[in-house]
C-alpha cells in the first residue's frame, strides 16, 4: 500500500469513526436519554426499565442506515483530496478501505452489544434477524455468533458500496438533474412496486410458485422447500451479496474516474 | 523538467473555452497568466492540476501524465478562487489534513504566516471573509510542499496592506526555497515587477507567450501630433490608440522598422506590462499579436 492510500485511508477511517461516534451519541440520546427524561418530568420513571431499552437499540438497523447514507458523501471528500494532490484512483481505494475498515468496527460493536444485551438468549435474538434462516445449522453458538458477524460484515459492505455507487454517480449529474433523479426514482419505483404488485396478485398462484417464489426461496438457501427455518444453507445468498458488492464496486469505481469539480 | 501543456481544447455547453493551448512551465520561474474575464485561465488551472478533463490534449510533469497521478498531482497545488475545503471544518484542521495529505507540509511557517496575517486557526473555513478563505489558501499553498504552485486570483477580497504582505512574502519563500508559481490575476500592475514569464490567454488561445523583458522590450507606446504618429506607424503592428486634444497616442507590439525617420514631433517610449495587456486583449480587426 502506498504511503498516499495509507494517508487518505487513515484520513477517511478516522473522520468516519467520529461520524459513527456521534450517530451513537445521537442514538442514546434520542432512545435512552429522552424517554429517561421524559419518563421522570411525567413522573412514570416506573415504567421505564432500562434493560428494554437497551434492547430497543437496534444497533445493527443504525450501523446499515449509517453506513448507506455515509458513503453516498462523494463531493466534499473528492474535493478535499484533489485539493490535496490525490489521485481520482487513490481517492476511490482509499474510500474502499474505509468502509471495508468502518464496516468491520461497527459490526463488531453490533455484535458486541447483541452478545451483552441478548445473552444467554443470542440464538433466539439471531433466529429473529436475517441470519435465523441459518442461525441453527452451527454446532455451537460461538460458531453461528461468528457466522452472523461475518454475514453482518458482508451485507454492511454490500450496503457501503452500494451507497458509494449512488452517491459517486449522483456526484457526475449537474445539481438541477441530481434533484431531478432525487424526486423521480423514488416516485417512479413506487408505481413500478405498485405495478408488480398488481400483476403478481393477478397471476396463478401455481406459475408464482413454479417461477419467482422458487427463485426466492434458492436465493435465500433452500432451494428444495426441504429445510426448517435456521438450517438453510447461507451459500448462495453470500454468494449472491458477494456478486452484488462486486458490482456495485465496479460501478462506483467508474464513477470515482469521472469525477470533477464542478464550477 | 517541466510541465507541458500540450494542444489542450476544451468547451461547455458546445461554446468553446480552450482553443488548442500549448504551453511550457519551467520549473523556479515566476510565471503571470492573464487573460481578461472568461478568458479560460481558471479553465487551464483546473484542467492542469486535474479537477477537469480537458476535450482534447495532455498536461505532462516531467514527461509523467497528470491525469490522475499521484506522483505528479502531489507536486503541484492549485489555489484556486473556488473553494473545495469543508465549510465546518476548522483550519487547524485543515492544516492536519494537508500535512497528513500532501506529507511535509511546513506548519511552523504555516502559524507563523497565519499570525502576520491576523488569521485565527481555530475559526471554521466556513466562517471566514473572502479575504481571510484567501489567506488561508495562500497560506496553505506557501507550505506545501510541491514544486509547482498555482495562484488563481491569490489576492481576491485582500485588502492593501494584506496584499502587500502576500506580495512580501512570496518573494521571501521564492528567494528562500525557489519553485515555480504561476500567478493568475487582473492586477497586473502589482505583480508586474514580480513575474518573470507571462502568457496572455485571449480569444481562446495563448496569444502571448515569452519573458517578460523581452515582450516589454517589443511593446512601444509612439506618441505625439496625429498627422505625425499615423504616419510614423503605418504598417506597424498597432494594437491600440488613444486621443487627447490633439495628441495621439499609437500603441504597438512588434519590430518597429528602424530605418524610418523618426519625425521630432513623435516621442517613442515603452509600454508598461498592464498598458500592453489591455491593448492586446482590446484587439480590434487590424491589430494582431506576433
Amino acid at each position: 500500500m502506498s504511503s498516499k492510500l495509507k494517508s487518505v485511508t487513515r484520513q477517511f477511517f478516522q473522520s468516519q469513526i467520529r461520524y459513527l461516534g456521534g450517530t451513537y451519541a445521537w442514538v442514546v440520546g434520542i432512545l435512552i436519554v429522552v424517554p429517561l427524561i421524559y419518563d421522570a418530568l411525567t413522573q412514570q420513571l416506573s415504567t421505564y426499565v432500562f434493560s428494554n431499552v437497551i434492547k430497543g437499540l437496534a444497533l445493527n438497523f443504525v450501523f446499515g442506515f449509517f453506513i448507506f447514507i455515509i458513503t453516498w458523501f462523494t463531493t466534499d471528500d473528492f474535493q478535499l483530496c484533489i485539493q490535496n494532490g490525490i489521485s481520482r484512483r487513490t481517492f476511490f481505494r482509499a474510500r474502499l478501505l474505509s468502509i471495508v475498515a468502518i464496516t468491520f468496527v461497527g459490526d463488531l460493536i453490533a455484535t458486541i452489544y447483541n452478545q451483552i444485551v441478548w445473552s444467554p438468549h443470542l440464538t433466539n435474538f439471531l433466529s429473529n434477524t436475517a441470519f435465523g434462516f441459518y442461525s441453527k445449522g452451527f454446532s455451537s453458538a460461538w460458531l453461528a455468533g461468528l457466522g452472523a458477524f461475518l454475514f453482518g460484515w458482508l451485507d454492511y459492505l454490500c450496503l457501503g458500496t452500494l451507497g458509494m455507487a449512488i452517491g459517486s454517480g449522483l456526484s457526475l449529474l449537474s445539481k438541477r438533474m441530481r434533484y431531478t433523479v432525487l424526486i423521480a426514482v423514488p416516485v417512479v419505483g413506487l408505481l413500478l412496486l405498485n405495478l408488480l404488485l398488481t400483476i403478481f396478485t393477478k397471476l396463478p398462484q401455481a406459475y408464482l410458485n413454479r417461477t419467482w417464489l422458487n427463485f426466492l426461496w434458492w436465493a435465500v438457501g433452500d432451494p428444495g422447500h426441504q429445510q426448517a427455518v435456521g438450517y438453510f444453507n447461507p451459500l448462495v445468498p453470500t454468494l449472491f451479496l458477494v456478486g452484488f458488492t462486486t458490482i456495485f464496486t465496479a460501478i462506483a469505481s467508474q464513477c470515482y474516474r469521472h469525477l470533477q469539480v464542478k464550477k | 523538467m517541466s510541465i507541458q501543456v500540450k494542444a489542450v481544447s476544451q468547451a461547455f455547453h458546445h461554446q468553446t473555452i480552450l482553443d488548442n493551448v500549448s504551453l511550457t512551465i519551467e520549473p523556479e520561474k515566476i510565471y503571470g497568466l492573464l487573460g481578461r474575464n472568461g478568458a479560460g485561465k481558471s479553465t487551464l488551472l483546473n484542467i492542469i492540476s486535474n479537477r477537469i478533463f480537458a476535450d482534447h490534449g495532455t498536461v505532462t510533469l516531467d514527461e509523467q501524465s497528470m491525469r490522475d497521478n499521484d506522483q505528479t498531482l502531489g507536486r503541484i497545488y492549485l489555489m484556486s478562487e473556488v473553494n473545495l475545503y469543508p465549510d465546518r471544518t476548522k483550519l487547524n484542521k485543515l492544516l492536519d489534513t494537508t500535512t497528513q495529505l500532501y506529507g511535509d507540509f511546513d506548519r511552523p511557517y504555516a502559524e507563523r504566516l497565519a499570525k502576520e496575517f491576523g488569521l485565527d486557526l481555530n475559526a471554521r473555513f466556513g466562517k471566514l471573509s473572502t479575504g481571510y478563505r484567501t489567506i488561508f489558501k495562500l497560506i496553505v499553498a506557501f507550505c506545501v510542499p510541491a514544486d509547482y504552485i498555482f495562484l488563481d486570483e491569490p489576492v481576491l477580497g485582500l485588502d492593501a496592506n494584506h496584499r502587500e504582505l502576500f506580495y512580501n512574502e512570496l518573494i521571501e519563500t521564492y528567494s528562500e526555497k525557489p519553485r515555480t508559481f504561476v500567478i493568475s490575476t487582473h492586477l497586473i500592475e502589482e505583480i508586474a515587477n514580480l513575474i518573470e514569464h507571462v502568457f496572455v490567454l485571449d480569444h481562446h488561445q495563448i496569444t502571448v507567450n515569452g519573458s517578460v523583458p523581452d515582450i516589454l522590450e517589443r511593446a512601444y507606446t509612439i506618441s505625439g501630433s496625429d498627422h505625425d504618429v499615423t504616419t510614423y506607424t503605418q504598417g506597424l503592428n498597432v494594437i491600440g490608440a488613444d486621443h487627447l486634444g490633439g495628441i495621439t497616442a499609437h500603441y504597438v507590439y512588434g519590430p518597429l522598422q528602424d530605418d524610418r525617420p523618426i519625425p521630432d514631433t513623435v516621442k517613442i517610449e515603452h509600454l508598461d506590462l498592464q498598458k500592453l495587456f489591455i491593448n492586446l486583449t482590446n484587439t480590434k480587426e487590424e491589430a494582431h499579436v506576433n
